[in-house]
């Protein structure tokens, strides 16, 4: 080996681990890809041949789940739902940690802790009580009610990671511009939020995708056809279409293209949304 | 976790002695939505397993632990619970060590990181939804595209009807929730990995140690608090799955992959509020208990030595 | 630094797309009601485009009343009527409500006090005299009439026409030559029966069927309890037809593994040659295009002896909630039930009517033939049985079927595990 340059050397002993990571990747995407191929084919070529790639490709498939089964309406709704739900975490989320990082108040610890118990137990736990009090607020088979369901559900870790964000921001900052007169209000909005971006645009994305995919709330508290979100109608749809089975896959794709394109837009964002709440 | 409980909050103090309301008024949004639409609930389901309640009626009558003597006295419940159980052992097992091994891959190699860590980390993005239908697909005996493949690989004698066959079907939704979760351990593990001084890892090659020596004596006890971190995530989900199960096999062929979510769930379908609610508050007492011990060992662990 | 300003401008042109499709999300809202009653109609049913086509039509017809038609059915049956019950009692539900099932869920429904009582609706419109008598019965709680039954889902075996042709098979009419046939059809290298159990209902449903063909309405007292399952000795006989379709081999492998509709491509594919399932699955079966005609016969009895000719009944029916406004509630209610809309529904989607009509002969073959037939038995009908047990038994009675399909019960195990986990629920109850 020593007539390897350093350099060549280190790439080859690279080799098995590129070799590896290839092969999971590979593993990894075919069921993808697959899904992809296979709503493209005819149900004939499906069933003749589950493997092979299409012979020509149908995008009626798509148009026919997109007009035919209400995924119009399902597209909107989930965009609707989820973008207003974020733009809500973001906001209750923010103001709340810049209290618990920055401020001294009685029961701070307590408040936080309380935040923090909604992380631990099991969806199931308040699932109950849950439908019976949205009925009783009539928000019940509602776009707002879900809307407010979902951000309950994520404030907990969207203000335990802010939080640990905004704490690590330096007091002068804070001090100097009270100094300069600025309310608290005003730094938050002026000077907080503003350097904030990258941590809002992360656990934006973070709030974004578990949004767009939730499925076990939406299935309780949703009734009409015109109200379901993607997953929900994914799942009538099936019920309704399963043996059409090219039509099976592009309603899968429907639902699932819109968090893949925000996947690879912020992609950085979103590991870093994932990171951040767990090593700071 | 653990650290965002331990870390003292970096307080600014108040120049005045009255009481300051602002800080109140920062957190009261968020606080009435979160009270009224997650913990009021969870909180309203604890003191209704005391209850005989069907959800309807508005008329209720305190039972004591009855809902708890009849779900701990059904075999139904213990099946359940035990499906969690495996599954959760299977979890910390399976989908932590591949995100273990593919991140500690992903930092030893120089080019193509970013797009290795964003493939490989690309199924977790999806809903439990899309997840259970795509391997719905897959494992569809006629159609499907796993045993055709296997045959393909002449692994002809492992072709399964990986649903239906009550033995393995709770082993074949774990499949598809390892799939789906893998990436997550992933991420994580690959942050920390790059949070670790590379000094380190520089003095190890310096001294010739070789993958394996790295990965046992450096890499695995510099990331002790990622793991307890990436186990406690798997502590939830594990106990929490839901979704891919319900629409895979919902729960069968005969019980053969029920878990607790599943069974609360099929007990509110059929308005059996009370065992629902004592069902659920036993399994959040679990996973309270598991995740509270587990991260209270590792702190002590990592004190003790 | 390009990489930076290619991803700023995708953020950015991202905003505006999004800032697009959230204003058109807003438009999409619908417009407001006009002077018109709005009346809210779920359906629990299958239908699609021909619903909205005919809410279409109704809504051209009049001005003063105006349908506003969703689609409620997500999940298994069990949880869908759960949640219309759940609606209809905090009265945030539909005005109408079509496809719910009878039986015990009529009879919750009822009981929650939401429903209207039509006894005297029926009177004065004439429906009294045009639905048979058993049908009434079962839409009939404690002497009032509460719910008005729309289709009946006459159930049969469809077979596959061109492999009996190829196998000069006749079509059965006893249990002993439906066997003949499972047989032949097994040994030219088909499978007789399709079985998709997988995902719970259809469980329950299937094996429900052969126990009722054999003990008849001895079952129907199995399920309202009041004979224990491991009594009846003719529900063990229906058991161990059905489990025979799959331990002699009749039935396709898997049964398990795949899902009731999953289980339908398997004969659209030729590879089943009879498959047990009601008039609804006709317009499915036609869009599948099968290569093969498609022919129909009743289930022959497991047992002779039964008193029911058929199996099925009422698919679905209609209630108003009492909360709905009842002059307009009715004028919907008038004009689903005209002998019109019936036979619009039969030409269009295969949906045999509950009232009593001319089948036109100008429809599709199988259609006709299912229709006729049906129409001359009607006094015989049965109905769905597995309506009358407690939707948590009900769901337990799918896994434990499963259960048994999958080799883990015997069929006499299967009837003392279902008498077990029917007495449990009683007795907490």
């Amino acid at each position: 080996m020593e007539f390897l340059s350093g350099s060549a050397q280190r790439r080859l002993q690279g080799a098995p681990f590129y070799l590896l990571l290839t092969l999971a990747t590979v593993i990894t995407l075919v069921p993808i890809i697959w899904v992809f191929a296979s709503a493209l084919k005819s149900n004939k070529e499906i069933r003749a041949n589950a493997l092979a790639l299409p012979q020509e490709w149908r995008f009626q498939n798509y148009i026919d789940a997109w007009f035919g089964a209400s995924f119009d309406a399902y597209f909107f709704n989930s965009i609707f739902i989820t973008v207003t739900s974020v733009g809500l975490v973001l906001i209750l989320s923010s103001l709340a940690a810049y209290s618990f990082a920055k401020m001294r108040f009685r029961g701070n610890q307590l408040l936080f802790f309380i935040f923090l118990f909604g992380m631990a137990f099991p969806l199931s736990a308040k699932l109950g009580p849950l439908l019976s009090l949205m009925y009783e607020l009539n928000l019940a088979n509602s776009r707002f009610g879900l809307i407010l369901v979902y951000v309950a559900g994520s404030l907990p870790f969207a203000i335990l990671m802010l939080r640990a964000f905004f704490q690590g921001f330096p007091q002068e900052l804070e001090d100097s511009a009270f100094l300069d007169g600025c309310s608290r209000f005003q730094f938050y909005l002026r000077i907080l939020l503003p350097l904030s971006r990258p941590s809002l645009m992360a656990l934006g994305i973070f709030v974004f995708m578990g949004t767009w995919n939730e499925f076990f709330q939406a299935l309780l508290l949703i009734n009409e056809d015109s109200k379901r979100t993607l997953p929900l109608g994914l799942t009538a749809f099936q019920d309704e279409y399963f043996t059409d089975f090219a039509l099976s896959f592009a309603g899968i794709n429907i639902t699932a293209v819109p968090v893949i394109i925000v996947y690879i837009m912020f992609q950085r964002n979103l590991i870093e949304g994932i990171t951040v709440g767990s090593l700071k | 976790m653990a650290h965002s409980l331990s870390a003292p909050a970096k307080v600014k103090s108040s120049p005045r002695f009255r009481i300051d309301l602002m800080p109140y008024l920062f957190i009261l949004p968020a606080v009435i939505i979160y009270v009224v639409f997650n913990l009021g609930p969870v909180l309203a389901s604890f003191f209704l397993s005391f209850f005989r309640w069907d959800l309807l009626s508005p008329t209720s009558e305190f039972i004591g632990f009855n809902h708890y003597n009849f779900i701990l006295n059904d075999d139904r419940f213990w099946n359940a619970l035990s499906h969690n159980f495996i599954f959760l052992g299977l979890a910390v097992v399976i989908p932590v060590s591949m995100g273990l091994f593919l991140a500690v891959f992903i930092y030893e190699i120089r080019t193509g990181r970013v797009f290795f860590r964003a493939a490989l980390f690309l199924p977790a993005i999806f809903s439990g939804v899309v997840i259970a239908y795509v391997w719905k697909w897959i494992y569809h005996p006629f159609a499907g595209v796993l045993n055709p493949t296997l045959e393909l690989i002449g692994l002809g004698a492992f072709t399964q009807s990986w649903l239906g066959n009550p033995k393995i079907a709770l082993y074949s939704t774990f499949i598809a929730y390892t799939w789906a979760s893998f990436g997550y351990s992933m991420v994580i593990f690959l942050a920390g990995l790059q949070d670790i001084s590379t000094d380190i890892f520089d003095a190890a090659r310096v001294d010739g140690a070789n993958f394996r020596q790295k990965l046992f004596h450096i890499t695995i006890p510099c990331l002790y608090d990622v793991f307890t971190f990436v186990i406690t995530l798997r502590i939830f989900t594990a106990m929490g799955v839901f979704g891919v199960i319900y629409i895979l096999t919902g729960g069968g062929p005969f019980y053969s992959s029920d878990v607790i979510d599943i069974y609360v769930f099929r007990m509110i379908g059929n308005f059996e509020m009370g065992w629902a609610t004592a069902a659920a508050t036993v399994n959040t007492v679990v996973v309270v208990f598991l995740s509270t011990g587990f991260i209270k060992y590792r702190e002590w662990r990592s004190w003790s030595s | 630094m390009s990489e930076n300003k290619l991803s700023l401008l995708l953020q950015r042109l991202s905003m505006i797309v999004l800032i697009a499709l959230l204003a058109s999300a807003f438009a999409m809202a619908p417009a407001a009601a006009q002077d018109a009653t709005d009346i809210l109609v779920w359906s629990l049913g299958y239908g699609g485009d021909y619903n909205d086509s005919l809410v279409e039509r109704f809504n051209e017809a009049h001005d003063d009343v105006q349908i506003t038609y969703e689609d409620v059915l997500t999940g298994t049956f069990t949880e869908n009527n759960q949640k219309v019950r759940i609606a209809l009692e905090n009265e945030a539900g539909p005005h109408v409500l079509g496809g719910v099932d009878v039986g015990a869920n009529l009879q919750a429904l009822v009981s929650t006090g939401q429903v209207r009582d039509l006894t005297e609706y029926y009177r004065a419109s004439g429906l009294i005299e045009r639905i048979p008598a058993n049908l009434l019965s079962q839409v009939t709680v404690e002497g009032r009439i509460y719910a008005i039954p729309q289709n009946l889902e006459s159930v049969g075996i469809f077979y596959n026409k061109d492999v009996f042709a190829e196998l000069e098979l006749d079509v059965p009419t006893e249990w002993a030559e439906y066997i003949d046939v499972l047989e032949a059809v097994k040994d030219a290298g088909y499978y007789g029966y399709t079985m998709g159990l997988a995902g719970g209902w259809p469980s329950a449903l299937m094996a429900s069927m052969f126990m009722y063909s054999s003990a008849g309405s001895e079952y129907i007292d199995v399920l309202s309890s009041t004979q224990p399952w491991t009594d009846c000795d003719n529900c063990l006989d229906g058991m161990d037809a059905f489990y025979g379709m799959v331990a002699n081999g009749y039935a396709n492998p898997e049964p398990l593994g795949i899902d009731y509709n999953q289980s339908l491509d398997l004969f659209y594919q030729g590879i089943t040659v009879m498959v047990l399932n009601g008039p609804w699955f006709i317009d499915d079966a036609f869009a599948a295009e099968p290569d093969f005609e498609i022919g129909f016969f009743y289930l022959p009895a497991v047992n002779p002896n039964t008193d029911i000719k058929t199996l099925g009944g009422i698919g679905g029916s209609l209630i108003i909630a009492e909360y709905a406004d009842v002059d307009a509630a009715f004028k919907v209610v008038d004009w689903l039930t005209t002998e019109e809309t019936a036979v619009q529904a039969l030409r269009e989607v295969s949906v045999l009517p509950a009232f009593s009509i001319e089948v036109p002969d100008d429809i599709d073959p199988l259609t006709f033939q299912i229709a006729s037939e049906t129409a001359a038995n009607v006094d015989k009908l049965g109905f769905w049985p597995v309506t009358y047990l407690p939707p948590k038994v009900f769901g337990d009675m799918n896994q434990i079927v499963q259960g048994m399909i999958g080799g883990m019960l015997t069929p006499e195990e299967f009837m003392s595990e279902m008498q077990e986990t029917h007495s449990t629920y009683l007795a907490e109850n």
